[in-house]
């Protein structure tokens, strides 16, 4: 299968788990959420490796837009899904494995390995996290608020998509 | 320009990241109200921060005019506080009296805004220059105060200048009186000694205290009775005088000397046609 149709699909299904499941786990705290599980950001971290970075960046804005438009939050998981697009490369060019990366994959266990994604995964959905709880709650005053939430939904989403990883799989 | 399409080629993902986040933001505070809310307060926070510490710098230019302003006003204030507590005081004087301060006396003084030009310490003879003359409808022999007490009297009227003899010339004297007791005096100047003057002329027989308030006599036509000069330093009588010499500390302070105030005695030119008048009879 071509590239553009594997990632296609990917993303699809993962925003449909994400629309139609994982979108109802949410614990509230006055009207404002605080443990939510994001397995969307998942498609993000799975380009290909040589995708163009403005290209990243758009996809993960067009991807949190879909998740905001289920979830009526406007501009929340937009604006984590292009930030999460935009640190994409730092990340990646930051942990390069020995050997470096091969020349087009996707970011997966298969593709380099588990314990290079273990971290990855984990430096990716930490930042996507606080940059939708800084979003949400749009106050710096509540900076500890922000924090909790972000170490909370961070741990919970970060389980929920190295067992995805882990049970699916997928080689590219 | 090929190096800034070559700038903004490398830096396309930083731009459009940019773009994008202004998007997200900009949706996530227009759709909902909480965060609306939180973002006009914040806004208007700094931008309130920032006016009023811009006003502040601001409001230095527009200090001349502000301090005009304030120097007519408190020319008018005067104004009306002389004459009210004229008009006080003749009520006091006659309470049976309904006629008294129904006629123009309420209107006894009027009071002219100016500003000193220049003042002078050093000389025996020294005089302060104001920037208001005949045509303010000012006349030699006016008083000049201040808010804290008299300054001098104007000897030399100009079209918009005035010469006015300060309190600080040998050849200055102005009538004053004890507040406590109305023993009646003359202030004059002792050379060079610059915040305290002479007050002689009081008998010995009046009880003064140090710390005694020295007011204006209002035995002339310069000044309106009761206006403070200042208060007994120290005083002493000297043996084989008959009256004392008492040193009286200013409350104004000559040396920062910048608005002043015109007292004009609407009551002169009546009181010096009546008074020539008495002479004229009396020959």
């Amino acid at each position: 299968m071509s590239v553009y149709r594997v990632n296609i699909i990917r993303a699809l299904l993962l925003l449909l788990a994400q629309i139609l499941i994982f979108n109802f786990v949410k614990i509230t705290w006055f009207s404002i959420p605080f443990i939510e599980v994001f397995l969307y950001p998942l498609i993000i971290f799975l380009l290909p490796l040589r995708t163009p970075a403005s290209a990243v960046i758009i996809l993960g804005f067009v991807t949190g837009l879909i998740v905001d438009i289920f979830q009526n939050t406007p501009g929340v998981h937009s604006g984590a899904g292009a930030f999460a697009g935009f640190v994409r490369p730092y990340v990646i060019n930051l942990m390069v494995p020995r050997g470096g990366y091969k020349v087009n994959i996707s970011p997966t266990i298969s593709a380099i390995n588990l314990r290079w994604f273990l971290l990855y995964a984990a430096v990716m959905i930490t930042l996507h996290c606080f940059a939708v709880s800084l979003i949400d709650i749009f106050q710096f005053k509540l900076v500890h608020y922000i924090l909790l939430r972000t170490i909370l939904s961070a741990l919970i989403s970060y389980v929920v998509i190295v067992i995805t990883m882990i049970v699916f799989d997928p080689k590219e | 320009m090929g190096n800034f399409i070559r700038f903004i080629l490398h830096n396309l993902h930083f731009i459009v990241f940019i773009i994008l986040e202004i998007i997200s933001i900009n949706l996530a505070v227009n759709f909902d109200n909480r965060r609306k809310s939180i973002f006009l307060s914040t806004s208007n926070q700094i931008t309130g921060y920032a006016q009023s510490h811009f006003k502040t710098i601001t409001q230095y230019f527009h200090l001349g005019e502000e301090n005009e302003s304030l120097t007519s006003e408190n020319a008018r204030l005067r104004n009306e506080l002389l004459n009210l507590e004229q008009k006080l005081k003749a009520e006091a004087a006659h309470p049976d009296s309904l006629t008294v301060g129904e006629d123009d006396d309420v209107y006894r003084y009027r009071v002219v805004p100016a500003k000193v030009i220049s003042n002078s310490f050093s000389s025996l003879h020294n005089f302060l220059t104001i920037n208001a003359g005949r045509n303010a409808g000012i006349k030699p022999g006016m008083g000049v105060i201040t808010e804290d007490g008299p300054v001098g009297i104007v000897t030399q009227v100009n079209q918009d200048y005035s010469k006015v003899i300060s309190l600080y010339n040998i050849e200055s004297s102005i009538s004053a009186k004890v507040k406590n007791n109305n023993a009646l005096g003359v202030i004059q100047w002792e050379p060079y000694n610059l915040q305290t003057v002479v007050m002689r002329e009081i008998p010995r027989h009046v009880e003064l205290e140090i710390g005694d308030t020295i007011v204006t006599s209002g035995y002339s036509f310069s000044f309106p009775p009761g206006l403070p000069i200042g208060s007994i330093d120290y005083f002493n009588l000297e043996s084989g005088e008959n009256d004392y010499t008492v040193y009286v500390s200013l409350f104004e302070d000559l040396y920062t000397l910048n608005a002043c105030y015109i007292i004009e005695d609407t009551w002169k030119e009546a009181d010096t046609v009546s008074s020539e008048l008495m002479d004229e009879e009396e020959q």
